[in-house]
């Protein structure tokens, strides 16, 4: 990476992803592995390296070179563009306030309205609901204005 | 459009009657742009429930800037004791949030709770059986033989001559699912659990839950489910450990 444009910041970011991408094959049950897992990592993270140049026009001359790769690990778009997108949701969801992220997180376990009031020290249940309501649209607003949301 | 958002919520959150709810699922069909918005907000919500991503991620942060990096190439040993840091997060990771749900997925949780339901038909003789008992009789015939393209062909034949027949049409849908004919399973059991006077009732709520599992529907599969839990139907307890394992 470094030799093809790429930075140290850009190395680390490539390797957590990769890592991320092997943990969720893994929660899935769905890791095979056929070597070791150093070249696992290193094929998946240079899988993930490939598809970020890709998004850049400007590198298309450097594409080529990685697209040669032959050793493709048994990553799917799919599995890729999941974990480029909530990577994305992912982010945001950590630049709401506490509360909010408490609050969507309880709502998305559907723990009962009273538990939330009592767990929030909140009394009131139309307040929750209302608050909850704002949180995940202030989550929608941050995520549709970042220039790498894209509309599916 | 803020009024379909709230829509969108409620039906995410599982807040809508099933009349809202079907009424909903229509207008996701025919609206593009509901669809959109729909699929953008419950991949959120899917997305900031992984808890242990975002976890994984903070301390995969917290490992690869707080190494002090002095030259261009990454060292060797960085890399290795990174991978070895992380191999070990992975699995006190994996300990903490996958192995005390069970560590199945919904296709794993498909094959260990699915098998053909049994065939559960006492005949008379020969000489006394009504013609659609005659034909009854070959079906399970070929279904105890696990001829299911034969026995869903007379399970057929039961139902075009008396359409009420629902135990016909039970074993028909489960013919169907062997045959990994899913969507025409999933019609005739959703025709089976909107008719309430029948002994298969139940069995055909069970039967809907697996066959959404299959086909990857998590949303209809956990309201069938829950509506298993919540009527206290003979699958209760398997359908509670569903719900705990996959949502």
């Amino acid at each position: 990476m470094l030799d093809n444009r790429g930075s140290v910041q850009d190395a680390k970011d490539v390797f957590q992803e990769g890592i991320i991408i092997i943990y969720r094959k893994i929660k899935d049950n769905k890791l095979k592995l056929s070597s070791s897992f150093k070249s696992y990592l290193y094929s998946v993270c240079r899988y993930v390296w490939i598809k970020h140049l890709s998004r850049q026009k400007e590198n298309i001359e450097n594409q080529n070179i990685y697209i040669e790769y032959d050793n493709i690990p048994d990553i799917t778009i799919d599995e890729y563009k999941k974990n480029e997108q909530y990577k994305l949701y992912q982010k945001h969801f950590k630049r709401l306030e506490k509360d909010c992220q408490k609050l969507l997180l309880l709502f998305l376990k559907k723990v009962p309205l009273k538990d939330i009031a009592e767990e929030l020290g909140i009394g009131s249940q139309q307040y929750i609901k209302r608050k909850k309501y704002k949180c995940k649209e202030q989550l929608v607003r941050y995520i549709k204005s970042d220039p790498n949301y894209k509309e599916e | 459009m803020e009024n379909e958002f709230d829509l969108i919520e409620k039906y995410l959150m599982n807040e809508m009657s099933v009349r809202e709810q079907v009424e909903f699922e229509e207008s996701l069909r025919s609206d593009p742009d509901l669809m959109k918005e729909f699929l953008l907000r419950k991949n959120i919500n899917d997305a900031i429930i992984e808890e242990d991503v975002l976890s994984l991620r903070n301390n995969l942060n917290e490992i690869v800037n707080t190494e002090p990096v002095t030259t261009r190439i990454i060292k060797k040993s960085y890399i290795y004791s990174a991978v070895a840091a992380v191999i070990i997060l992975i699995v006190v990771i994996a300990n903490i949030y996958i192995f005390p749900l069970g560590q199945m997925n919904k296709h794993e949780v498909f094959q260990y709770y699915y098998s053909a339901y049994p065939a559960v038909m006492s005949f008379r003789s020969p000489v006394d059986q009504t013609e659609i008992e005659k034909i009854l009789y070959d079906a399970f015939n070929y279904y105890d033989d696990g001829k299911y393209e034969m026995a869903s062909k007379y399970f057929k034949q039961v139902l075009e001559k008396d359409s009420t027949n629902y135990m016909s049409q039970f074993y028909l849908s489960v013919c169907e699912i062997e045959k990994n004919n899913l969507s025409e399973a999933e019609e005739y059991l959703n025709d089976l659990i909107l008719k309430k006077d029948h002994i298969f009732r139940e069995q055909s709520y069970w039967y809907l839950a697996l066959v959404y599992l299959k086909q990857n529907e998590m949303i209809s599969a956990e309201n069938i489910l829950k509506k298993i839990v919540k009527e206290n139907m003979i699958q209760k307890s398997d359908a509670q450990l569903i719900l705990k394992i996959l949502y």
